[in-house]
């Protein structure tokens, strides 16, 4: 959800409580993480 | 008088500051993995209160932003009220992904056996040992094993890596578990098929035969065809650069975005790395790459077991591994969050390794070394001590480091006995750069304002 305020924009909204989980990773040695699962 | 009410605020001790241009910096959150494009003038006046043992606290009058502006640092815990003891929401945030049941990963090797020798293949304990497939009566025990544990605990996100050995060498049984996993759809479980092969076997007709199943294919490819050809060789010597690079554009063309590089990197195939992005831009792959990653080339089992550590070597190549991420994100190539490495396999309760005769492990990189358990006939998991060691080992840096978040203590599986092997030099060397990358091919924000 980005959301931009004057000078502070929101890439990516981080993983909270309000936000909901987080995206799975693999060891980043074995897989390429490409986007999240949620 | 609470800190808060005082209008004391401080950075959050997990926030990475990062430059980016003359309009913006960046800021990631590594507990939250938040991202926020900042304007320079306020970037500056936070990164001044970041720096330091302790971040210093500030009133929040002093930060000259907008109340908006306020309340969107606050909300993404950029700025936290002074007092707050920030291991707590780590903890919180760890402990969440890592106990996540509704999310399942699951390696399977299908096949020890392998088409490549490359000089740098870590599994030296697989070489040693008599070729296993995985029998259509071993994967009805695995298949029966996932089918409880998506149905026992609720997976709702199933992501399989199809692994080996060469896992294309054995195409049949591959396709008939990838049937299967996909069957598992219908019960709300989505399932996630990564195919992680070294591209040889992948011609346009197999692909033909994937592509219903497998959403990503992740192929490697260490530069450029001199340097791959030596890295990388057949069996018999000769090179692979040409079939892969073949099957690699053919897989684009029909199905963009669904392969990505990853590119092993050695302080002597730098140049060639260089070179393979020229040779892979000529040939349009910005457009069509799922993502291009580079990582150093990690110890062998035997290495390991010997106590060689190639973390020197790490530090060593950090810069230059991280600038390629930055060139190649330059020339338009999508790049992943290479730099978001744990809770990885090893501690998320909820993941397992299989080899072909059911042994179970806690990371790929352990496979045909050290095993932590078996399924029984009944498709039942038997786990040793290791298991729950390997689960239930929470390192104090992992609260306490600002990259604990993201690296929860560092790779155990490649460094056994130990605390784990330590990313923070690397880090303190690649991260900003790495997340730089990330931003400019994933948000397509330049380097120019």
């Amino acid at each position: 959800m980005a959301r931009k305020e004057d000078g502070v924009v929101v890439l990516e909204a981080g993983n909270s409580p309000e936000n909901g989980p987080a995206c799975w990773v693999y060891c980043a040695g074995f897989c390429i993480k490409i986007r999240d699962l949620t | 008088m609470k800190a808060e009410q005082r209008g004391m605020r401080k950075v959050s001790g997990h926030a990475v500051m990062v430059p980016l241009n003359r309009a913006n910096g960046i800021i990631y959150h590594t507990a939250t993995r938040g991202l926020l494009l900042v304007r320079s003038d306020l970037w500056e006046i936070l990164r001044t209160f970041s720096l330091g043992e302790s971040a210093s606290t500030c009133k929040v009058d002093s930060l000259s932003a907008t109340k908006a502006e306020l309340e969107l640092l606050r909300k993404n815990r950029i700025i936290v009220s002074a007092d707050e003891d920030e291991r707590f929401f780590a903890r919180y945030i760890l402990n969440t992904m890592k106990f996540d049941t509704s999310q399942m990963g699951a390696f399977i090797s299908f096949t020890s056996r392998c088409n490549f020798a490359c000089g740098y293949c870590y599994q030296d304990f697989r070489k040693g040992s008599a070729p296993s497939d995985l029998t259509q009566r071993r994967w009805h025990q695995l298949f029966a094993f996932i089918t409880k544990r998506v149905e026992e605990l609720g997976v709702r996100n199933l992501s399989i890596a199809l692994f080996g050995g060469e896992p294309l060498l054995d195409l049949e049984m591959v396709l008939r578990a990838c049937h299967d996993l996909k069957s598992l759809e219908k019960n709300g479980c989505r399932s996630r098929i990564t195919l992680i092969t070294n591209g040889s076997l992948l011609s346009p007709s197999v692909w033909k035969e994937l592509e219903p199943y497998v959403e990503f294919v992740q192929v490697t490819v260490d530069g450029n065809r001199e340097i791959h050809d030596r890295c990388r060789p057949y069996f018999d010597g000769t090179g692979s650069y040409e079939v892969i690079l073949e099957n690699v554009s053919a897989l684009l063309r029909q199905s963009p975005g669904r392969l990505g590089l990853r590119v092993n990197i050695q302080p002597e195939t730098l140049p060639g790395v260089r070179d393979l992005l020229k040779d892979l831009s000529h040939l349009g792959m910005q457009q069509t790459l799922a993502a291009i990653g580079f990582h150093g080339v990690e110890p062998t089992q035997q290495q390991i077991c010997a106590g060689v550590s190639n973390t020197r070597d790490v530090i060593r190549i950090a810069s230059e591994v991280s600038e390629l991420f930055v060139t190649a994100a330059s020339m338009g190539f999508p790049v992943a969050k290479a730099f978001e490495v744990g809770p990885c396999m090893f501690t998320a309760a909820n993941s397992v390794v299989v080899d072909e005769q059911l042994r179970l492990y806690k990371c790929p990189a352990l496979l045909y070394w050290r095993s932590t358990g078996r399924l029984n006939a009944q498709g039942r998991a038997e786990l040793s001590e290791e298991w729950y060691e390997a689960v239930g080992y929470e390192p104090r840096c992992a609260v306490t480091c600002k990259y604990g978040p993201i690296c929860y203590g560092g790779c155990r599986a490649m460094m056994p006995g130990g605390e784990g092997r330590c990313p923070k030099p690397f880090f303190d060397v690649a991260l900003e750069s790495l997340i730089k990358a990330y931003v400019i091919a994933q948000h397509r924000i330049g380097l120019e304002s």
